[in-house]
């Protein structure tokens, strides 16, 4: 969340609750007035109260989309480089929802494809072990 | 940190760590490690222990047992032994800990005690798949096969066993019962656009070694290029999708136009970000 986005957030927030306040404060005026009065026949909210919060709900919405950071995603395999493709929110569209997963590396049913429960745990151990002998690591 | 998030859930989550090599496999557990002791407020606890649940099975393959029984302890203490998950942990403990015959032993004991009469059909599916895993190096494929062919009239629904019969149809040369099991799976997951792809691998083999007449080997090639295309719809960037569809257009008559449009792709892909992409890109845009 950036400074300004925090900012406004916490600006459109104190102007919500202060026209919450308001309304309650001028509803409970309004009760102590007696039914047939002029005042109580016209009963409406003040316009500064109803701007007040129409302000504060446009503030705190720009400030919620203003908070939104560019994605940014490392591959899973291969150099460590941070890849950020300028969007701030994710596609929708099937056919690119996955165009990240295909950027990364990822495989979104990798939990089918790779068969997981039938890994030969001892071929996986003894890969291992041939490797760290290869690099001369004598820590298991 | 959202993007260093996002990588260990999507290799946890995809399970893509059960194909790294060793030294991926190492860099994977002291990086988890490190970024698990940062304490990141955005980990929700599920997440934390799927984390967890990786972060034992790389112990495993590292073969670091003190550490793996370390953490299935953590597991037991905090949530039972009741679960299916900790029951494929115990039995990956008992297997390297002690031997596959007392894995198997328990394995078997959990299904015959209870799991038989038990309503709980995710623990007994998985167990019986470890079991299948762990017993399969004492046999043949056949046997492995006929072994995963009972599960499936038990699970029809369960895609990985109707991928792994595939795998092993394959790897026999049998490439229409291959291609049967990977329809099964397309059934089962109708957005699976990797499997898509390797269906169409699959018919594409099948046209170059099975297939003698001309006529029944163009049909193998069309339905090769049609499941190769269905994965590229669902997938608009993906890379082996969008290269069988090259290579079954470039061996069909008529498709000159689908080719060049796998052409772009391709080389659209070819200039892209992911340097392993970049590189099969190049390859493949060479070899057609």
């Amino acid at each position: 969340m950036t400074f300004l986005s925090t900012i406004l957030i916490l600006f459109s927030s104190v102007l919500l609750l202060h026209s919450g306040f308001s309304s309650h404060e001028f509803h409970q005026l309004l009760k102590n007035l007696p039914q047939n009065s002029p005042s109580y026949v016209n009963r409406q909210l003040p316009k500064d109260i109803q701007y007040e919060a129409i302000t504060g709900i446009i503030l705190f919405t720009t400030a919620i989309f203003l908070s939104f950071k560019k994605l940014t995603y490392f591959p899973l395999q291969g150099p460590r480089k941070l890849i950020t493709l300028d969007q701030y929110l994710q596609e929708i569209r099937m056919n690119k929802a996955t165009n990240i997963d295909n950027l990364i590396g990822n495989d979104p049913y990798g939990e089918v494809n790779y068969t997981p429960n039938f890994i030969n745990i001892h071929a996986k151990r003894a890969e291992t072990r041939s490797w760290l002998e290869q690099n001369d690591k004598k820590e298991i | 940190m959202d993007a260093t998030r996002g990588r260990f859930l999507s290799i946890c989550a995809s399970k893509a760590y059960t194909q790294f090599s060793p030294e991926e496999l190492i860099e994977l557990n002291e990086g988890c490690k490190s970024y698990m002791q940062l304490k990141d407020p955005g980990l929700s606890q599920a997440q934390y222990f799927s984390l967890m649940e990786m972060l034992f099975y790389l112990a495993v393959y590292l073969c670091k047992d003190v550490e793996a029984q370390v953490l299935y302890n953590t597991f037991r203490d905090r949530l039972g032994e009741d679960s299916p998950r900790l029951y494929g942990m115990k039995s990956t403990l008992l297997q390297i800990n002690e031997s596959d015959s007392a894995a198997v032993e328990f394995i078997e004991k959990l299904i015959k005690e209870r799991l038989e009469v038990d309503t709980d059909s995710v623990s007994y599916l998985l167990l019986q798949k470890r079991l299948i895993s762990i017993q399969s190096k004492d046999h043949d494929k056949d046997w492995i096969l006929r072994q995963l062919l009972d599960l499936s009239e038990k699970f029809p629904i369960d895609p990985e066993i109707w991928w792994f019969a595939s795998q092993n149809y394959f790897e026999l040369g049998q490439f229409e019962r291959a291609a049967y099991c990977l329809e099964e799976v397309v059934l089962l997951t109708p957005f699976n656009f990797v499997a898509f792809a390797r269906l169409a691998e699959i018919l594409y083999y099948k046209s170059l070694r099975v297939d003698k007449s001309g006529a029944k080997s163009r049909l193998s090639l069309q339905n090769a290029l049609n499941n190769a295309l269905r994965s590229v719809e669902l997938s608009e960037s993906y890379l082996k999708g969008w290269s069988l569809v090259a290579l079954t257009s470039s061996k069909l008559d008529g498709k000159g136009r689908v080719l060049q449009l796998a052409k772009n792709k391709l080389q659209n892909t070819a200039n892209g970000f992911n340097s392993q992409n970049k590189a099969t890109a190049e390859l493949i845009l060479k070899s057609i």
